[in-house]
């Protein structure tokens, strides 16, 4: 395998986990407050929290795929950037994640 | 034998090795640098104790997590949630996030290996003190004064033995 | 004081716990030994390569097989209404409710890390902000990993009150 095709993998798969990341938070906080969305989980896929992996590992799916075929050449500017954009994706959404449940049940 | 009984020795190995690692890399780091200089010979023996001492540290948190899972499937669960348990478990992760500190050179040494010594000989003490009744937060202001007056035996150490710094 | 509980788990469940409990630790150790072995001058290729491969693994097997099956079928309808009741409902609204949501980033997190090591190798030497970027997520997997551990650890404290 070349380096080019190495890198675009990479930079592929780090979009598809960026994806991911921010599927989860929103479907998280999104099913909590709009119940429909938590009931179409648990009728599709028997229970929610299912739906959820279930669904955020298509988004990484097909986000890297996605990415993998329409993205240009993956330079090592570009995927240290988008490694970076992942790190704070992960931090912002697990605050957003906790904050949210903390207002949820103790302060709404 | 039982499961317990089978745990507790297991777990009594991993404090073996993590205690007895821990402190023998201290005395070898202070052997070491006694001379100046840390030869290649020294940097070996240092990496052997660092890998055993990991090891020691494995099997603890494996077989740590085995007893709160022996108490939760056996109807003790309630005794997960006792303060000295949650300080001890404070404790380690200080343990794991000052090796990470060390690593990255982002913590002086001299509070390093302090921290390092009094978390494993305070994980082992706690582990062992079986009638401590003390909360959460009385542990912990020990083990920090605890940390601090092992620095300062550390560095007495270091003057007596003439270490250069 | 100790006092029994009076769930009664299947050997099955109890089964797939440990395994949920003992993969997940292992998983969380394993992305540990990435961590400190990445920001070495001189890292070790083959540490890296399988330390980040079985601890994918390792992670896979406790979101899927044993976590998820024990958290579907048991949870919700034995834990889940008895930390309710309790005097810490908020055991389950945040801390149960964050745990099961964060411990999801885990796998991608994992696979990423791992496809970096694995593409690279010995190559990642002279990528040194590559290697580091591969060392922080790591980092992430380890610190999220002991945090949903410590809740995993409460939560059932609680529900054996």
């Amino acid at each position: 395998m070349t380096d080019a095709n190495k890198s675009k993998i990479i930079y592929s798969v780090a979009f598809g986990a960026i994806a991911a990341v921010i599927f989860i938070t929103a479907v998280t906080i999104g099913a909590d407050l709009y119940l429909p969305l938590k009931g179409w989980l648990k009728n599709v896929f028997s229970h929610h929290w299912v739906g959820k992996s279930v669904l955020s590992a298509v988004v990484f799916g097909a986000t890297a795929f996605l990415t993998m075929i329409f993205s240009g050449q993956a330079s090592e500017e570009k995927i240290n950037k988008a490694l970076k954009v992942l790190i704070w994706t992960v931090i912002l959404g697990s605050l957003a994640i906790i904050g949210f449940f903390i207002w949820e049940a103790l302060l709404k | 034998m039982d499961w317990y009984t089978f745990l507790i020795i297991i777990h009594l190995i991993g404090t073996v090795l993590g205690v007895g690692g821990a402190t023998f890399a201290e005395i070898f780091y202070l052997k070491a640098k006694k001379d100046g200089v840390i030869e290649p010979l020294e940097i070996d023996y240092l990496r052997t104790i660092y890998f055993i001492l990991r090891i020691g540290l494995f099997i603890l948190v494996i077989t740590g997590f085995g007893f709160l899972l022996f108490y939760r499937l056996n109807g003790y669960g309630e005794g997960l949630l006792n303060p000295k348990l949650w300080a001890k478990l404070g404790i380690v992760v200080i343990l794991v996030l000052n090796a990470f500190l060390i690593q990255v050179k982002k913590i002086p040494m001299w509070l390093g290996a302090s921290v390092s010594l009094t978390s494993w000989y305070g994980a082992m003490i706690l582990g062992s003190w079986r009638t401590l009744d003390a909360s959460f937060a009385s542990i912990i202001i020990v083990y920090i004064i605890a940390v601090f007056i092992m620095a300062g035996i550390l560095k007495l150490i270091k003057r007596y033995l003439k270490i250069p710094q | 004081m100790l006092y029994r509980i009076k769930i009664k788990m299947s050997a099955f469940l109890s089964i797939f716990l440990i395994v949920h409990v003992i993969s997940g630790v292992v998983g969380i150790f394993l992305f540990g030994g990435v961590v400190l072995n990445a920001l070495k001058q001189k890292p070790s290729f083959k540490i890296l390569k399988w330390f980040s491969l079985l601890g994918f693994l390792a992670l896979m097997v406790s979101w899927t097989i044993s976590g998820g099956y024990y958290y579907v079928t048991y949870y919700g309808k034995a834990i889940k209404p008895i930390i309710q009741a309790s005097a810490t409902p908020w055991v389950h609204s945040v801390i149960m409710e964050t745990k099961e949501h964060i411990f999801l980033f885990l796998p991608f997190l994992a696979f990423l890390s791992m496809l970096i090591i694995w593409l690279n190798k010995e190559s990642l030497i002279e990528k040194p902000r590559l290697k580091n970027m591969a060392a922080i997520i790591s980092f992430l997997i380890v610190f999220i990993g002991i945090a949903v551990s410590l809740a995993g650890i409460l939560i059932s404290g609680t529900a054996s009150r």
